[in-house]
Order: C-alpha cells, then sequence, then structure tokens
C-alpha cells in the first residue's frame, strides 16, 4: 500500500511522535479494507497541560514516554488475568468439541449473510475477521516453539488465580527460560513452510495436504486442503466461507512482512470433494527482497 | 456430529439415576465420542466476533449483550438436538436433575468444563453456574468503556435460554458476575419461568 | 542506566514508549530527553536493513550499514535480538525484532553523557526484550485490541516497567 503523510508539526515541541497538529493520509491505492490504526486526533490544546495521574493510566501515546517509578503500584490482581496467565499451551484446556466450534462459526457466518448486500461483502467480512487473528498467531506459534522441552518450569506456573504479589506476576514468564528464540522467518519459502506446518498443525492438528509452487506465475503458491476442517459444517453454497482461513493466512504473511492476497478454490478431486485451494499471491516487492537479498 | 449416539443410548440407562455417574457419563462421551478442535482457535474466533459486533455497534455494549445473546440463543436451539442425539438423556424430573445435566454432560460435551452448581433457591427453581474456568474470555482484557456494561461470554446464556426452551423449560439465564469485570468470580444465573406446554416430547423424533 | 524504551509499529507510529529513571541514578538531561523519539527514529532505517540480514549480530552480510558499531561478542545465530545497533553520542541504541516485525527499541544512557562509560549487558537486555516480547503477545492476544494499536493498558505499562527494574538495573 502505497501511503502519503503530510504533516505539518508544531515545531516549538520537540516530540516527534506526539505534536503533529494535521496529519492527511492519502490512500493511493483506495484500498480501505483494513484500515491501519485508529488515529485519535490530537490536539495540542487538549494534550498540553493534560495530566495524568500516576498509577492509574497506561501509556498514552499522546502525551508519550512517561517518567514513572518501577514498581510504583500495586496492581489489582483480577484486572491482570491476562498478563498473569501463562502462554504456555498446557497451562489452558487444550480442546473443545467440535460441534461447539461449528455452531459458533456458523453463527459468524449468518452474521456477515445478515449484514450484507453480496457475496463478496459476505467473504470480505469473513476474511477481515481471520485477519485479525493472523498476526496473534504468527507471534503466538513461534513465541512457542522457541520454549524448549528442557524449560519446562513455566509449564507449572500456571497461575489463573495467581496472587500478584511483588514480583510475583513476573515467575511464570516463558521468555526468561528461552535461551534462543526461533529465527524470524525471512525467505518466502521459509514463511510458506510455517503455515503449512505449525499454523495448520496448531488450527486443524494436521499440516496442510500440500505446498505448491505455480509453474506458470512465480509469486503465486498453494496450500492444499483434502479436509477443510471449519467449513464441514457448512453446506456448499455460492458463499466460500473458507474466507475465513483465507484472512488468517493472509494475516500472517502480511504480519511477517509478506504481503500478498490469499483466496480460496474449491477443487474436489476423486477421494476429495471438499479439497480446497488456498491460493497465495505474493505482491511483486516480495519477489524482488528477495532476488536483492539471498 | 452424532456419531456413536446408539452407544451412548444403552449407557444412559444406567446413569441416570445418580450425580456422580451424569460425571463419568459425560467425561466417558468427551473422551471417546467427541471430535475436538484447539480451545484456543475457539477462543480467537469467539473474540473476534466481540470485537467485530462491539466495532458494528459502535461500541453500545448493551446491543452488544442483546446480540450476543441472540446469537446464542440460535445456538441453543439447534444445539439441543446435537446433545440429545449425542447422549440419548430422558426428559429430567426436575430442575436439580436439569442442572446436574447442564454441568457434568452439556459444558463438559461441548466445552470441556464443568462449572458448579450452586446458590439454590429456596423453591429449587433458580440455581446458578459458576464457571472456574471459561474457554470464552481466555486471553480477554476488558477495555474501560467496557468494564460495566459488557457480559463478554453473554452468548453462553443466550444458549442455555434456547436449548432449555426447546425442551419445555422456560427460564430467565443472565450473568450476574464475571471475573473480567474485577467480580471474584463468574456466575450464570438460571431462573425458571414456567414449564411449557408439551406440544412435540422431547427427545423424541 | 536509565533507558527510553518504544515499541514502535509498521508505520513507524509509537505503539508504547517509556523511560526507566530509576532512583538511584540520574535521569536524561532535560536537553536530550526531549531528543530521544528523534534519536530513536533515526535508526528505524538501520533495522530495516538489519531486518532482512541473515545474521544481523554478528553483521556477516556484505551489507554493512552500521555493523561496526554492533556488539561483536555476540555469535549467536537469533535474529530477533538486534544487539547494538547506533549509538548517539555515546549513548548506544540496542533493539528487537518480534515475529510480526514490531520493534523494539531503547536507548541506553549512564545520565553524564561519558561516551566511554556506558556498557550494555548484551544477555540481560536481551532477556529484557524477550520478556517484553511476551507480553506484548499477551497484550496482543486480547481481542479489543488491533494490532500496530498504541497498548494503553496499564497492567502492561507496571509489567514493563517491572521487568526494566528486574533486568536493567546494575
Amino acid at each position: 500500500m502505497v501511503m502519503l503523510v503530510f504533516a505539518i508539526v508544531n515545531l516549538t515541541n520537540f516530540s516527534v511522535f506526539t505534536m503533529p497538529l494535521v496529519i492527511l493520509e492519502l490512500d493511493l491505492t483506495g484500498n480501505e479494507r483494513y484500515p491501519l490504526m485508529s488515529r485519535k486526533i490530537i490536539s495540542p490544546s487538549t494534550s498540553v497541560g493534560q495530566t495524568s495521574v500516576a498509577g492509574t493510566t497506561g501509556y498514552d501515546y499522546t502525551i508519550g514516554a512517561q517518567k514513572t517509578l518501577p514498581n510504583r503500584q500495586q496492581e489489582d490482581p483480577l484486572a491482570a488475568a491476562l498478563y498473569n496467565h501463562s502462554l504456555h499451551p498446557h497451562a489452558r484446556r487444550p480442546q473443545v468439541s467440535i460441534s461447539a466450534y461449528a455452531f459458533l462459526f456458523q453463527e459468524m457466518v449468518s452474521l456477515a449473510v445478515n449484514t450484507s448486500k453480496s457475496v463478496t461483502e459476505i467473504e470480505n467480512k469473513l476474511h477481515r475477521q481471520g485477519y485479525a487473528l493472523g498476526p496473534r498467531l504468527l507471534e503466538l506459534l513461534n513465541f512457542r516453539s522457541s520454549v524448549t522441552a528442557t524449560s519446562s518450569r513455566a509449564l507449572f506456573g500456571k497461575s489463573a488465580t495467581g496472587p500478584g504479589g511483588l514480583g510475583g506476576p513476573l515467575e511464570d514468564s516463558l521468555a526468561s527460560s528461552i535461551t534462543a528464540m526461533r529465527r524470524r522467518d525471512l525467505r518466502v519459502l521459509e514463511i510458506l513452510q510455517f503455515v503449512h506446518g505449525p499454523v495448520w498443525t496448531y488450527m486443524f492438528g494436521r499440516q496442510g495436504d500440500d505446498l505448491v509452487k505455480s509453474s506458470e506465475r512465480e509469486n503465486e503458491y498453494m496450500v492444499v486442503d483434502n479436509l477443510p476442517l471449519l467449513t464441514q459444517f457448512i453446506g456448499h453454497g455460492n458463499v466460500q466461507c473458507d474466507a475465513f482461513v483465507c484472512g488468517i493466512v493472509e494475516g500472517i504473511l502480511d504480519g511477517a512482512s509478506f504481503p500478498c492476497k490469499v483466496t480460496a478454490h474449491a477443487m474436489p478431486e476423486d477421494q476429495h470433494d471438499r479439497r480446497v485451494v488456498y491460493l497465495i499471491k505474493f505482491d511483486h516487492e516480495v519477489l524482488q527482497r528477495e532476488a536483492l537479498r539471498f | 456430529m452424532s456419531a456413536g449416539s446408539a452407544n451412548a443410548a444403552a449407557s444412559s440407562v444406567n446413569v441416570s439415576s445418580s450425580t456422580k455417574s451424569l460425571r463419568v457419563f459425560g467425561d466417558e462421551i468427551w473422551k471417546n465420542k467427541t471430535a475436538k478442535i484447539n480451545a484456543e482457535l475457539f477462543t480467537l474466533t469467539y473474540g473476534s466476533i466481540v470485537s467485530q459486533l462491539s466495532t458494528d455497534f459502535q461500541r453500545n455494549f448493551t446491543k452488544v449483550n442483546e446480540k450476543l445473546f441472540a446469537m446464542g440463543y440460535n445456538i441453543g436451539t439447534r444445539l439441543i438436538e446435537d446433545f440429545l442425539a449425542r447422549t440419548a438423556l430422558p426428559r429430567c424430573e426436575n430442575m436439580v436433575k436439569t442442572s446436574e445435566v447442564i454441568s457434568k454432560c452439556a459444558f463438559k460435551i461441548f466445552l470441556n468444563i464443568t462449572p458448579q452448581v450452586t446458590n439454590w433457591a429456596n423453591n429449587k427453581e433458580a440455581f446458578s453456574l459458576l464457571l472456574d474456568e471459561n474457554p470464552l474470555s481466555d486471553f480477554v482484557e476488558l477495555p474501560m468503556d467496557a468494564v460495566k456494561e459488557l457480559w463478554y461470554s453473554n452468548i453462553l446464556c443466550g444458549v442455555l435460554k434456547g436449548a432449555l426452551e426447546m425442551v419445555q423449560l422456560d427460564c430467565d439465564v443472565f450473568f450476574v458476575n464475571d471475573v473480567l469485570r474485577g467480580d471474584q468470580s463468574t456466575e450464570i444465573r438460571i431462573k425458571l419461568n414456567r414449564v411449557l406446554k408439551d406440544e412435540i416430547p422431547a427427545g423424541e423424533d | 542506566m536509565p533507558c527510553y524504551f518504544a515499541i514502535i509499529g509498521y508505520q513507524d507510529n509509537p505503539i508504547y514508549e517509556a523511560e526507566f529513571p530509576f532512583p538511584q541514578l540520574q535521569s536524561f538531561p532535560p536537553e536530550l530527553k526531549e531528543l530521544n523519539p528523534f534519536i530513536l527514529h533515526a535508526s528505524l532505517d538501520i533495522i530495516d536493513d538489519l531486518q532482512w540480514q541473515v545474521n544481523p549480530i554478528t553483521g556477516m552480510s556484505n551489507t554493512s550499514s552500521g555493523g561496526f558499531l554492533r556488539s561483536r561478542h555476540n555469535n549467536s545465530n537469533e535474529n530477533c535480538y538486534l544487539g547494538k545497533i547506533d549509538h548517539f553520542y555515546g549513548f548506544p541504541i540496542t533493539s528487537y525484532l518480534s515475529y510480526g516485525n514490531i520493534r523494539f527499541i531503547m536507548i541506553h544512557s549512564n545520565g553524564t553523557g561519558n561516551v566511554n562509560s556506558t556498557q550494555i549487558d548484551d544477555n540481560q537486555v536481551k532477556l529484557f526484550y524477550q520478556e517484553v516480547h511476551e507480553m506484548y503477545i499477551k497484550a496482543l492476544m486480547n481481542p479489543f485490541y488491533k494490532v500496530n494499536d498504541p497498548i494503553t493498558s496499564p497492567v502492561f505499562d507496571s509489567r514493563v516497567r517491572m521487568l526494566a527494574n528486574k533486568y536493567l538495573t546494575k
């Protein structure tokens, strides 16, 4: 996406981040499917002299870096549940029934159907909901795979109700037991293998059935799934509900700086009448970078 | 997903009497007769729905609650068939029995959790479910503006309402507490209004 | 040593910023403090380059921008922690990339402006970044948080400061 940003910055204030008076963004591609971060309008008159009471608020980007002493506050352990709970995969119940998921998925689809005027709009909505999960899975799965079997100390740090005592909240971190982080994937093939392997296994309990490079076009790859798990309860219709999975894959690849478009295509084969091919079209900048770097 | 319902029907005859065997029964179905999926994918998908609704309704969380309830209601009316087909449990004779089935079978089979049944009303027609764990709300921190308004897992109330109605139990189902809001527990209240007239006997085709 | 720490998003927007003044040490001199965001921004280009190098830490690649400035004693094969990537009049700047290429950057300072006295302990700094990375993932998992938005959770803020206290005070 090509962006032009014009900013008139108040030069009497030195913070680059906090003080643009006017920001105009022109999106030259007209692609509004994934708007950038929702920006609060920063008005100098309100942000100057705005005081925040120490210990009651978090980071406010209209103010900038705040200088506060570490350990200054005793936080409410309940409000911190998200941060107290270990990221270790065994810290939560691993599974729910697939019918519970199917009911939920059907509701998500009908929500999209009832609020849309066209099939494309429905698919875009499902795609967008999947897309939001992409960056989360990208970070979570890579981070988890950095944790080696030996660093299982955190496995028992399952503190759903863990007290937020001084120093306590940091006890069950996984990071402190990681000796080497898994490498970020730099090449197209590496990131595709990540999608086809760990991501598919995480979501569907098995690897993708095939990973193929297009013989006709340089920038196209395909992940094949013979039996899509999520859409097996949705009837064959004109709406492609696999758009949700497309969104997830696109979100992961975009997040890892491999911008692309992902689409799903039903391509039944002899034994697999629900077989779906996920077509991944990388932007040309990805290939250029690859040619330049590696 | 009703594979094995015949076996379930055979075993249900023995277990329908005592609470303990209901638990064993629920565990058995979960272990051997339930296809499963990653719970975190479930959590994340639900999260994506709630955050989408919050945006769609411009952060009017009362409306989000209503919408989640309505979605749950839709699910409940369909889920009950699936549930009865898989468990082949007979009609519950009273609310005490109903509460046990909800906690030890329904929640177990679908979400792999077993909420505590507690806080019975004197007339034994209203009780609470305490959810020690809630697979819908893992990874969630409510934003400031939602803390007082949003019942994040309200879809569960809708599901219970819809499912109970299909077995002729007209109930009020609502959240009383949620740890996401800083409460000590997550509590769903279920209150029987009346038993509906039998038009089609439940559990029979 | 006092540090200015920031998490920077895809559009070079700040997602989170903090200054860690440790009680026993001086804070940034006021004239420098206001420059911090600028200094940090200036090093973003270096990170953009290192992001795609096979061995960003050892600087093995032919492209050598900033290579001579960086820590040499770390022979790790990792490419999340980038080590020391730049400096500003003796203040080292370290960086770390998350898997979603969110950039974590920190300016270390001893508060006196003495060019040679600011040493960084790579192991401790790396652990700090890894822990913040974990906190960041937790924040990211929250369905109400959108990737690339500022992280405003007070709990996150206090956790990061606790981590700074644990790893960066010496």
